[in-house]
């Protein structure tokens, strides 16, 4: 009867105690990361199930990076708000709770490979090398590179004059003995990862040797009409100068000093 | 007295300043210039940064190790063929240095032989300019002096555009091509004519006056005056945008900065030597009122916290240095006398050359104070401080004290015909001791 039903309901306490109590023991306290996108903010959580000891705060921290401290806080669902969308930031963001011991969770936030170009449009000298360059600063880290050139033939690394160095997020086509003709044209970096592909577009121009060489000649051509415009000048403003040298002169003073302009004052100063 | 042929006409001592404002503009602004191109190089010789800077310091040394070969070398021959091959030399350098394949090679080029051109360019320039303003120097040098400014200010935005049309090469290139333009410069500096017998016992010759130097008293002291005003002189140059940037300035603010400190500068340079154009100016002592000033600006430098305030505190800095420029080179005739000065500026360039080693980025003192410090605080004071040091060294200078008679200018004045264009007699006019 009621006894009987009491005692029943006692013994049902106590399994589900004991299985939560042995649940409990076996794997500590569970959290439970996610995060949503909407409205141009990634919102990110966590909560903390049943835990032995008093939260006594919590912060969150992307790497060796801390984002967030809030001290005092007894909350176990705690969320952490940023303005963009997932693409611009991917990656594991911990979330730490201040218990005793600290308690860790992950919200992992993955995304295709965001492919950037260091420089959307690249100059090279001709017969130099030209080095195009692209990265990728997302989460889950890239898997695979490869290059096409702008009629989606692929660059094969070791062929032709071409040689791809690629280290995690980070690529690099290397053109040796840069052409024109050849050489100039737009680029495509792809990167693969678990979740898909990303691409960027790189342009190369390829400078000709002789594109200075004109405005050179062009300046020296200046310069020597200038200086032959300052001596003539001078020339005309003077032109008894020019026959100085044998010109007797009318005074004294005056052949002494016309003939002192090579002679005399070297003679002078080597005393 | 009668003059033979026709002496330049005093009009034509501002074609002279207009051939130094052009030479100071190419030879500072190629300066600047090659810093800007060297940057650009990256790794094309797979050399690492540091050593690819060293060859504008090779430059700068080159161009001041060279200042006593500048100005014997135009004692002798007069400064317009002198500097007509200095012009060619350096234009040759940048050629060379465009056909480059290994980083020796632009040391070479770009380094040794530019920075000699530049150093048979610079001081054979300045005692030109002398020639013709014996009343004036410090005014027709100031304004010469401007033409490093404005050139340096138009080249600040012009070399990224050469950079990213033609590469590195290419604006190598044109660098030759506009450093050839310094043999326009020097033609202009016609050999002044005047043929007045001087009732001056014959002057001994000219390597004596360089010897003879070296055991001046006086002298040595201003030397080294600027040997450490160079240790501090360059620090804001150097570690300007750097500073900028840690009180919160981002690139474009930092770059404005500069650009109001460069302006500064060259009204600076022109501003000091009107000031001291006066014939009862003393040099030496405005040159002291420039450097105390200069040094204090840099003592209160690291106080310019916010874009306003350092921008305040930079004009002024600015401002003060340049006005030293001028003063500098003709300040030091107040101290051997005019007849030496030509001398006197060439040996003082290659004494700076140690003074400005400290202040080359790679031996930066400035560097390693503020890497030790945490910012750029405490370098700047170090800056200041060798700027005040300096000063005081100017101070002992015997003619500081005397009275404008005894300056080199006046005297110079009545004595001025001198045979031979930039032919300087090496009897000192005043000897100060």
């Amino acid at each position: 009867m009621a006894a009987g039903a009491d005692v029943r309901c006692a013994v049902l306490a106590l399994l589900v105690l004991g299985l939560l109590a042995t649940g409990g023991d076996a794997t500590g306290p569970v959290i439970i990361g996610q995060y949503s996108s909407s409205a141009g903010k990634l919102i990110l959580s966590c909560n903390i199930s049943v835990s032995d000891t008093p939260i006594k705060g919590h912060k969150w921290m992307l790497g060796d990076k801390t984002l967030k401290v809030e001290e005092g806080s007894s909350a176990s669902y705690i969320t952490y708000t940023i303005e963009g969308n997932e693409e611009e930031h991917s990656g594991v963001y911990e979330c730490i709770y201040e218990t005793n011991p600290v308690a860790k969770g992950n919200v992992s936030v993955e995304v295709q490979p965001q492919v950037v170009a260091y420089k959307k449009s690249e100059h090279g000298n001709e017969g130099d090398t030209g080095v195009l360059t692209c990265k990728s600063l997302s989460y889950p880290p890239v898997k695979t590179w490869t290059w096409y050139k702008s009629d989606q033939t692929p660059v094969v690394n070791g062929s032709d004059r071409y040689i791809i160095k690629s280290t995690g997020n980070k690529t690099e086509l290397r053109i040796h003995k840069l052409s024109i003709e050849q050489d100039t044209g737009d680029y495509y970096c792809n990167a693969t990862n678990s979740w898909g592909p990303g691409s960027a577009t790189v342009n190369l121009r390829v400078r000709s040797r002789l594109a200075a060489l004109w405005p050179f000649l062009g300046i020296v051509a200046e310069v020597l009409v200038l200086v032959t415009i300052i001596f003539i000048y001078e020339k005309r403003r003077k032109p008894d100068e020019v026959l100085d040298d044998d010109d007797g002169g009318s005074a004294p003073l005056k052949s002494n000093a016309t003939n002192h302009k090579d002679k005399n004052v070297r003679q002078r100063n080597a005393n | 007295a009668f003059m033979a042929g026709v002496s330049p006409s005093p009009r034509w001592g501002w074609a002279v300043v207009g051939g130094a404002f052009l030479q100071a503009g190419l030879v500072f602004g190629g300066l600047r210039a090659l810093g800007l191109c060297l940057g650009a190089l990256g790794g094309s010789f797979g050399a690492q940064a540091g050593a690819v800077a060293w060859v504008g310091s090779a430059a700068i040394a080159s161009l001041q190790l060279g200042g006593p070969l500048g100005s014997a070398l135009s004692t002798r021959y007069g400064a317009r063929p002198v500097v007509m091959a200095g012009g060619f030399l350096a234009g040759m350098g940048f050629l060379l240095g465009a056909f480059a394949t290994r980083l020796s090679h632009l040391y070479l080029s770009v380094g040794l032989l530019a920075g000699l051109g530049w150093a048979l360019v610079f001081t054979p320039s300045l005692g030109a300019v002398s020639r013709y303003f014996p009343t004036r120097r410090a005014m027709a040098t100031g304004l010469a002096m401007a033409g490093a400014s404005v050139v340096g200010l138009a080249l600040g935005p012009l070399i990224p555009l050469l950079l990213d049309a033609y590469g590195w090469r290419g604006s190598l290139l044109l660098l030759a091509a506009l450093s050839f333009n310094l043999m326009v410069a020097g033609a202009l500096l016609r050999p002044l004519d005047v043929p007045i017998e001087s009732p001056r016992p014959p002057p001994p010759r000219g390597q004596a006056g360089l010897r003879g130097l070296l055991h001046h008293g006086p002298f040595l002291r201003y030397a080294l005056a600027f040997v450490l005003v160079d240790a501090g002189y360059y620090v804001p140059h150097v570690h300007g945008p750097a500073r900028a940037q840690e009180v919160g300035c981002d690139e474009q603010r930092a770059g404005l900065v500069m650009a109001v400190t460069a302006v500064a500068d060259g009204v600076g340079r022109v501003v000091a030597g009107l000031l001291a154009a006066r014939p009862t100016a003393s040099l030496l002592r405005h040159l002291f009122a420039w450097s105390v000033l200069t040094g204090l600006a840099l003592l209160l430098l690291p106080l310019g916290t916010s874009f306003g305030g350092l921008t305040a505190l930079a004009l002024a800095y600015g401002f003060c240095a340049g006005a030293i420029v001028p003063l500098q080179f003709t300040g030091v005739a107040e101290v051997v006398g005019a007849g030496r000065l030509l001398h006197a500026i060439g040996l003082m360039q290659m004494f700076e050359s140690v003074g400005s080693l400290l202040g080359i980025p790679q031996c930066s003192l400035s560097g390693w104070l503020r890497d030790l410090t945490g910012d750029f605080k405490v370098s700047f004071l170090a800056a200041g401080a060798f700027l005040l040091a300096g000063s005081l060294l100017i101070l002992t200078l015997p003619s500081f004290f005397r009275t404008s008679q005894s300056d080199g200018s006046s005297i110079e004045g009545v004595l001025d015909p001198v045979p031979k264009g930039l032919e300087l007699s090496s009897v000192p006019l005043s000897p100060p001791n």
